[in-house]
């Protein structure tokens, strides 16, 4: 006999809402299905209603984790469209920026599963040490978030000689704490028991739905949009990490070498930093035409596609971000697993939503408790 | 791969190409692409032009993005389904007729992906 088990939207896994509808016998999960749309934001209508460069603003806010890379696509996506070539020096910069932006966000995702599987420590240790990537992205950009540093036709801040010396001291104390990871995630005996053999995505299943990022490449697919050299990644040396495990134990294994290979690339970008302009000149009007970009972010390929009519705001720009793509995953990997390993499974694919839409509020001295939809919401804004 | 059955070539860029496919021939163009080996799909993109309905099918071939752009008319858009050959394109087509109201035949569902119940029917549509 089966038994349904609603998991979520309040926060299943982790603290943003998506609801899966799980079927279970016994302890084993025999269908399980996903409903979205706890946080839809119309960001693509809007970006309709904006012009160019207030767009880069918006693109900024979709992601709070990898906000650098939305700017950073929409902008490439834009300058293509104006055959703007960037100078050498921003390109270099927003490849720093791309790459210390993996760094936290893959730091922040070992931090989930040594937390899903019950090693709290880990989890603690390496957010504590994700510090170190957001104190340099705030001293490079201002912030620790939404780093502003993107715009059309290059990027707004430079990278200082005593920054330059920070980031690579910081990234010398990095190298040290990531051997440390992996060490721990790889070799100790409770992790390997918690994740390897658990969450399978065949090799086929990652091919035939569309699979992206980290957990394409943990299942034998060698598939790294940074191949298409964007940015500067044309004179780094580095290369796409691929595994064959096709479990969780896989996945932390790519991400590991990954933060080594994010590393590697920002110590390279700034011993070979160029001198020259950050920007160069935008012409006001975008001529008409679409355009396609594709990047790399930390949780796989984000596509944009640009089009122009010739006027200030864009026609459509489409987004397409990576856990989008992921979603499909989910299916083959909980399919046949236990019911326990849902949290760490669902942790796995690194799922990125937003914030919450309704309000409930129970009344003092009743149980009784009221659900405020949106337009209940308007109606009380808009009463006297 | 013959892209000639892929349509009329109408962008190209740094790594990426749109092909203008008909509609009539675009069935034909699908089998070249998974004949090609091709069955990595990146999302489907969905235009109102306001003359038109644009559906742009973005496929992946190594290191380049392959682009069908179909043309529909605004009133009664209708395409089929290319979920059974590509799987991943399940989730893309029913966001296509959420937000753009063209039915994909094969792949209509009673619930919606992204908009509330009571959110405006077809939000990317030019007369909103």
């Amino acid at each position: 006999m089966s038994t349904r088990i609603p998991v979520g939207p309040q926060h299943p896994a982790l603290i943003e809402p998506e609801h899966l509808d799980v079927k279970v016998d016994g302890e084993t999960i025999t269908d399980v299905d996903v409903h979205l749309g706890y946080i839809h934001r119309g960001i693509e209508g809007l970006m309709q209603k904006k012009n160019y460069q207030q767009n880069v603003y918006i693109a900024e806010r979709i992601c709070g984790i990898c906000s650098g890379v939305h700017t950073s696509t929409y902008s490439e996506g834009v300058e293509s469209l104006l055959g703007l070539e960037v100078p050498k020096r921003a390109k270099y910069i927003r490849t720093i920026i791309l790459e210390l932006e993996r760094l936290h966000s893959h730091y922040l995702w070992l931090g989930l599963v040594a937390y899903e599987i019950g090693l709290d420590t880990a989890f603690q240790i390496s957010w504590r040490d994700r510090e170190i990537v957001l104190d340099l992205l705030e001293k490079i950009t201002g912030n620790r978030i939404n780093y502003a540093m993107n715009t059309i036709g290059g990027v707004r801040r430079g990278i200082t000689k005593e920054m330059q010396k920070e980031t690579l001291q910081g990234i010398d104390a990095l190298w040290e704490k990531t051997k440390y990871y992996k060490e721990v995630f790889l070799k100790d005996s409770i992790v390997r028991a918690r994740t390897k053999n658990v969450g399978v995505l065949k090799k086929r299943d990652a091919e035939r739905y569309s699979v992206a990022g980290p957990i394409v490449r943990a299942s034998s697919v060698d598939f790294d949009v940074r191949t298409t050299n964007y940015a500067a990644y044309a004179d780094v040396k580095w290369k796409p990490i691929v595994r064959h495990g096709c479990d969780i134990n896989s996945r932390l294994d790519v991400r590991i070498e990954e933060v080594f290979e994010a590393l590697n690339i920002i110590r390279q970008c700034i011993e070979n930093m160029p001198e020259g302009p950050l920007k160069t000149i935008v012409p006001p009007v975008v001529p008409k035409g679409e355009t396609i970009m594709r990047t790399e972010a930390p949780r796989g390929e984000l596509f944009y596609y640009i089009r122009s009519n010739g006027t200030a705001m864009p026609e459509r720009v489409k987004i397409r971000p990576p856990t989008y793509a992921n979603l499909l995953a989910l299916k083959p990997m909980l399919i046949g697993s236990e019911l326990a390993d849902l949290p760490v499974i669902v942790a796995s694919i690194d799922p990125c939503f937003s914030c919450a839409e309704r309000v409930g509020v129970i009344k003092e001295g009743t149980n009784k408790k009221e659900i405020f939809d949106g337009r209940r919401l308007r109606m009380m804004k808009d009463a006297p | 791969m013959d892209t000639s059955k892929l349509g009329k070539l109408s962008k190209e860029g740094r790594d990426f190409r749109i092909y203008s496919t008909p509609l009539k021939s675009f069935e034909r163009a699908l089998i070249e692409l998974l004949h090609s080996g091709i069955e990595r799909i990146s999302t489907i993109s969905g235009v109102d032009t306001g003359k038109q309905i644009d559906v742009l099918y973005h496929f992946v071939n190594g290191n380049e993005s392959i682009t069908l752009k179909i043309v529909l008319p605004r009133k009664d858009a209708k395409i089929k389904t290319i979920k059974k050959s590509f799987p991943g394109a399940v989730l893309y087509e029913r966001e296509l007729s959420e937000m753009l109201g063209v039915t994909v035949i094969g792949n209509e569902s009673p619930k919606n992906l992204f908009l509330d119940k009571e959110s405006p029917k077809c939000p990317l549509r030019k007369s909103l």
